[in-house]
């Protein structure tokens, strides 16, 4: 049905408010959006649940198959990643903290440095990079690998058979990846704190090494230790779960397994982001 | 080529279905057949003819469990599978294996022993070892074990196809499913199904499934060799005796899902 276009003020009012190609109103755009936002949400918090019951009540049966596939994420998404998380780490250690602690040092107020180490490393950015290039380079081949499965059948044979595609597939990934990110986030902070006392001592501060693990040791407590593994758990698990839901929970063609992929990167993000926050707050009260 | 004989005393049911409605999956709005009744009982070996199109693939994909009916029930070996328990339908669906058209879509990740033995270890139903040597006894039997350390991507869809057959045998199923297994394979794979089959039917390698459904595009290699035929065409259900010649001779859609190749 074509509409007529007039040149009246209440047209012009509402043209103007129009926007993306189809020339809806933003208010419906955005209507739409949260619509199919709240959708997916609970979409991913019902396959979460799926995933969780999967886990709880099958995690010992087929463990002949299961188990060597658990092993198997823990080595594509931990043991694999170590030289590149060393690699971002030491450069961390070296950019980021290393030049605070000589920033700390020149104003006077390298009594902070372990504080400062603490905050930024250990409880912000260790747990969040580290997440982030376990998605990059595992979570993206991860909806790939998962979509062309689906997308060639595979799902439905493994439904056939008898084999719970959930149990199979996403069970392995999501315990494979919480528990690499998990170990890689301390893989991460050791060795930027070490790289981060490289620089402060190619930079001729006046830190003995003894000192510097002191002042560390003492700005940590017991629930930074909870909460970073805690954190980086969940991390682990929000980004195999979005991955794996983007790649196996609706048809999908091969042709839209690329946007999936995007979209996957991008909920894993702001789950992740989200998830950051709610610990920020829990600090800050 | 021996025909393969219904069971004459007093068949089983298998798989039944009562007023089932089948949807299109890519489609959800379309509904393919309304109101379908359909037994299978043990001894029955049925082709489902129709157009390209006419729905059989989700037919079949229905009636092996694989897609849940919008409306209606479905009964596998006396169980009403909507009433029962998820573990109890595991064990009935166990029973029913389903080779899929296309390439048989197989694990293309896995070898193509590693593509036997995943169903094998993963229900456990036997020991290590008695699932090994079953493998390669079907590798055997399907003229596979050459190949068993290939990856099954790198088959060719003729040696794909004839994976999905040698992986849905492994769990001894007692009804199976075979959807277009002639559509993607040459003459001479073709051929070598055909005869596959009929020792199947006989019992192969202390095993054979109580009763066989394949789906096809063309009748003409299956007209001989089946006891049932059930045709589904604009929604339509219909079945047929091929022992009755007479009204194969005229009914129009079997007249043109031969294609003209049997002169009757």
């Amino acid at each position: 049905m074509s509409r007529t276009v007039t040149s009246s003020p209440e047209t012009d009012e509402s043209t103007s408010r129009m926007t993306g190609p189809g020339k809806l109103p933003f208010s419906i755009l955005l209507g739409r959006m949260i619509i199919r936002s709240i959708g997916t949400l609970h979409e991913l918090l019902a396959f979460s649940l799926i995933t969780l019951s999967v886990t709880l009540l099958k995690f010992n049966r087929s463990k002949a198959v299961v188990h060597p596939i658990i092993r198997s994420q823990i080595y594509l998404a931990g043991i694999r990643l170590v030289p590149l998380v060393g690699m971002v780490a030491i450069m961390t250690g070296f950019i980021v903290v290393g030049q605070m602690i000589s920033l700390f040092s020149m104003i006077g107020a390298s009594r902070y440095t372990g504080l400062a180490m603490v905050v930024a490393v250990f409880r912000e950015l260790g747990p969040l990079m580290t997440a982030m290039m376990v998605l990059a380079r595992v979570g993206t081949s991860t909806v790939i690998e998962l979509g062309t499965k689906r997308a060639m059948g595979e799902v439905e044979a493994l439904e056939a058979l008898g084999i719970d595609s959930i149990h199979y597939l996403v069970v392995p990934r999501v315990l494979g990846l919480a528990l690499s990110i998990m170990a890689l986030t301390i893989y991460f902070i050791l060795i930027s704190m070490v790289s981060a006392y490289m620089f402060v001592f190619m930079q001729d501060i006046p830190m003995k090494p003894g000192a510097f693990v002191n002042q560390i040791v003492e700005a940590l407590h017991i629930s930074d230790f909870l909460m970073l593994v805690l954190k980086s758990f969940f991390f682990g698990t929000i980004i195999a779960v979005v991955t794996c839901y983007e790649g196996l929970a609706r048809p999908i063609r091969l042709g839209d397994i690329s946007s999936a992929a995007m979209r996957a990167v991008m909920k894993a993000i702001l789950f992740c982001v989200l998830l950051d926050a709610v610990f920020i707050l829990y600090w800050m009260v | 080529m021996e025909p393969f004989h219904q069971d004459p005393s007093s068949p089983e049911v298998l798989i039944e279905m009562k007023d089932v409605t089948v949807g299109n999956s890519s489609l959800p709005e379309n509904l393919l057949v309304e109101a379908w009744n359909w037994k299978i009982k043990s001894g029955d070996f049925w082709v489902l003819g129709g157009m390209s199109g006419a729905g059989k693939t989700e037919l079949i994909s229905v009636a092996a469990g694989i897609h849940k009916p919008r409306k209606g029930s479905l009964t596998f070996f006396g169980k009403e599978v909507q009433h029962i328990e998820p573990e109890a339908y595991l064990r009935e669906k166990l029973n029913v294996g389903m080779v899929f058209e296309d390439g048989g879509r197989v694990f293309h990740d896995l070898s193509v022993y590693d593509n036997l033995m995943l169903p094998l270890n993963y229900h456990e139903l036997a020991t290590a070892d008695q699932n090994q040597k079953w493998a390669l006894q079907i590798l055997e039997m399907t003229g596979m074990s050459s190949m068993m350390d290939q990856s099954a991507g790198k088959l060719s869809r003729n040696w794909r196809q004839r994976l999905g057959l040698a992986r849905a045998m492994t769990l001894r199923p007692e009804v199976l499913f075979l959807d277009h297994p002639l559509g993607v394979v040459d003459a001479y794979h073709g051929q070598w199904w055909l005869v596959f089959l009929d020792e199947l039917f006989k019992g192969i390698g202390g095993w054979k499934p109580r009763s066989v459904i394949v789906t096809a595009s063309d009748l003409t290699p299956w007209i001989d060799r089946v006891n049932r035929i059930g045709l589904i065409r604009g929604g339509v259900w219909e079945e047929l005796d091929p022992s009755n010649r007479d009204v194969l001779t005229q009914h129009d859609l079997v007249r043109a899902l031969l294609a003209g190749t049997i002169q009757f």
